[in-house]
């Protein structure tokens, strides 16, 4: 079967990789992505050449590795596909996977990636109490 | 506890707020601030003991009064966060000071969007940031001269708010010259660009700024232009630079990595106002290599220098109390819009200070 391979959609996406943490910008639409430490190395191994296949592989040999992985994997790199942040590359060379399992374990073996339209979003998700115009004030 | 106040509600709280600051705190230091020719701000100082340092560090962004500034920014004392929100705000939620948790009111506007509008730590702690329409209003406490270096920082959010211009930006950056051709530096903090500044400045260049400054491409070409008269080094390079630094006044150290304050109004000569940015240059310190240098980037680096840029920027202006009608996103695509037009460069800095800046100086005359 043919391995997955992939690389960065350089037309549109461009990133930085500092302190372990990986900021990705679409440069048409402004959104921007962050990726979790796990999925920062994933990510940086997907752009190395590796195959998603032999990504998983080496995964899957760190122990305490959840036996849904695969599942948690698939989602990370069909998210990195839809937001058009990585292409598939025609060529397949044999990379040699290196993760470290510490940065896998610290993030409970699930590579994220998350798109930020702005930050203020995420307050959003608040319960909201209305006050009503008169509610709570009494002009003096 | 979040609160979202309907237009006449949100009117009557910043009106009472008005009252409050004004009824509590009699002596008001003035100030009006001229940011890059692009937008006129006013700043009230209720707060005792900072007209000084405040004035020090818009000093070369001072202009005389106008009737209609584009936005007013408040500052007092406040030592009762606590109650705050009851007690000034008259928003009577039930909430428990003890959750340590931030208040967080929003408000709607004519286009029935929610808009942050306050942010309280009933701590105290980080005090009470309020925005409503062009007006900021910052309640804070413990403010020495020294740590204004910290909590100052929040104007820079607000200025950030109020430049939010079709074709201008406040970005996180530095920007230096020579004969009318000025690089943007694009760092993230610790990338080297205050220092390179800064030893350019004091070897003569042109001057915008080390870490804040106005882009606006409005007139076609991107120019740049500064808001304070600040700089910040670490003490290793303050030692460096000692004998250079005579026109420079040291002010304090900043609680934000101990770093140290100078005003460099004495430079005033050399400071530059729309200054033109020719091209984007990226810093990286290699402290084992024996020169400096400068080489072109790929276009991935030059992607990688505008993340940082975008991104150190975001990072310093993110403030959730404070409202603007425009996402994160917006700016990021305006900021890319404004430097994607520009070759895009890395310097490689050695520890030899003097030979950076002869590097740059080579570099200037050639683009």
């Amino acid at each position: 079967m043919e391995k997955k391979c992939y690389r960065l959609n350089e037309a549109k996406m461009y990133v930085d990789i500092s302190d372990g943490t990986a900021i990705i910008i679409n440069s048409v639409t402004g959104i921007y992505f962050g990726l979790n430490s796990f999925g920062t190395v994933v990510f940086e191994r997907i752009l190395d050449g590796a195959a998603i296949e032999d990504i998983a592989i080496f995964v899957k040999q760190v122990p305490g590795v959840p036996d849904n992985f695969d599942d948690s994997l698939g989602v990370f790199v069909k998210s990195l596909i839809e937001n058009e942040i990585i292409i598939p590359r025609d060529d397949y060379s044999s990379v040699t996977v290196s993760i470290d399992a510490e940065v896998a374990e610290a993030d409970g073996f699930v590579p994220i990636c998350t798109a930020y339209q702005d930050v203020q979003e995420l307050l959003f998700a608040d319960p909201i109490h209305e006050v009503e115009e008169d509610e709570g004030w009494k002009p003096e | 506890m979040v609160v979202s106040l309907r237009t006449p509600s949100a009117d009557c709280r910043i009106k009472a707020l008005k009252s409050y600051i004004t009824e509590t705190f009699t002596n008001v230091d003035v100030f009006y601030v001229n940011l890059g020719d692009l937008r006129t701000v006013r700043i009230n100082s209720f707060y005792p003991g900072t007209s000084g340092i405040i004035g020090r560090q818009f000093k070369l962004s001072l202009t005389a009064p106008v009737d209609n500034p584009d936005a007013v920014i408040w500052l007092w004392r406040e030592t009762g966060c606590n109650d705050f929100i009851s007690r000034v705000l008259r928003i009577k939620e039930d909430y428990d000071p003890r959750m340590g948790d931030w208040h967080e009111v929003f408000h709607y506007n004519d286009k029935k969007e929610m808009l942050p509008m306050a942010s309280i730590d009933p701590a105290g702690k980080w005090g009470i940031h309020i925005s409503y329409n062009n007006e900021y209003f910052f309640g804070l406490d413990g403010l020495g001269p020294e740590t204004w270096f910290k909590e100052g920082h929040y104007f820079v959010q607000a200025l950030f708010r109020i430049l939010n211009l079709r074709s201008s930006s406040l970005v996180h950056g530095a920007c230096v010259g020579q004969d009318g051709a000025g690089v943007l530096l694009c760092a993230r903090g610790g990338g080297g660009k205050s220092t390179l500044t800064v030893k350019a400045l004091l070897k003569g260049f042109e001057y915008v700024s080390d870490d804040y400054l106005i882009l606006d491409s409005s007139a076609g070409n991107l120019n740049a232009s500064p808001v304070y008269s600040f700089v910040a080094l670490s003490p290793i390079m303050y030692e460096e630079m000692y004998d250079d630094l005579n026109k420079a006044h040291f002010l304090g150290v900043s609680p934000w990595k101990g770093k140290y304050v100078f005003d460099i109004s004495g430079y005033e000569d050399q400071f530059r106002r729309h200054y033109p940015v020719k091209a984007l240059l990226f810093p990286e310190i290699d402290v084992d290599s024996p020169r400096p240098s400068i080489i072109k980037c790929s276009a991935a680096e030059k992607g990688k220098a505008i993340v940082q840029i975008a991104h150190s920027t975001l990072s310093q202006m993110g403030f959730k109390g404070f409202s603007g009608n425009q996402k994160d996103s917006e700016f990021i695509r305006k900021t890319i819009l404004m430097l994607n037009g520009l070759e895009c460069f890395r310097i490689v800095l050695s520890k030899n200070l003097d030979a950076n800046v002869d590097c740059l100086s080579n570099f200037l005359k050639q683009i």
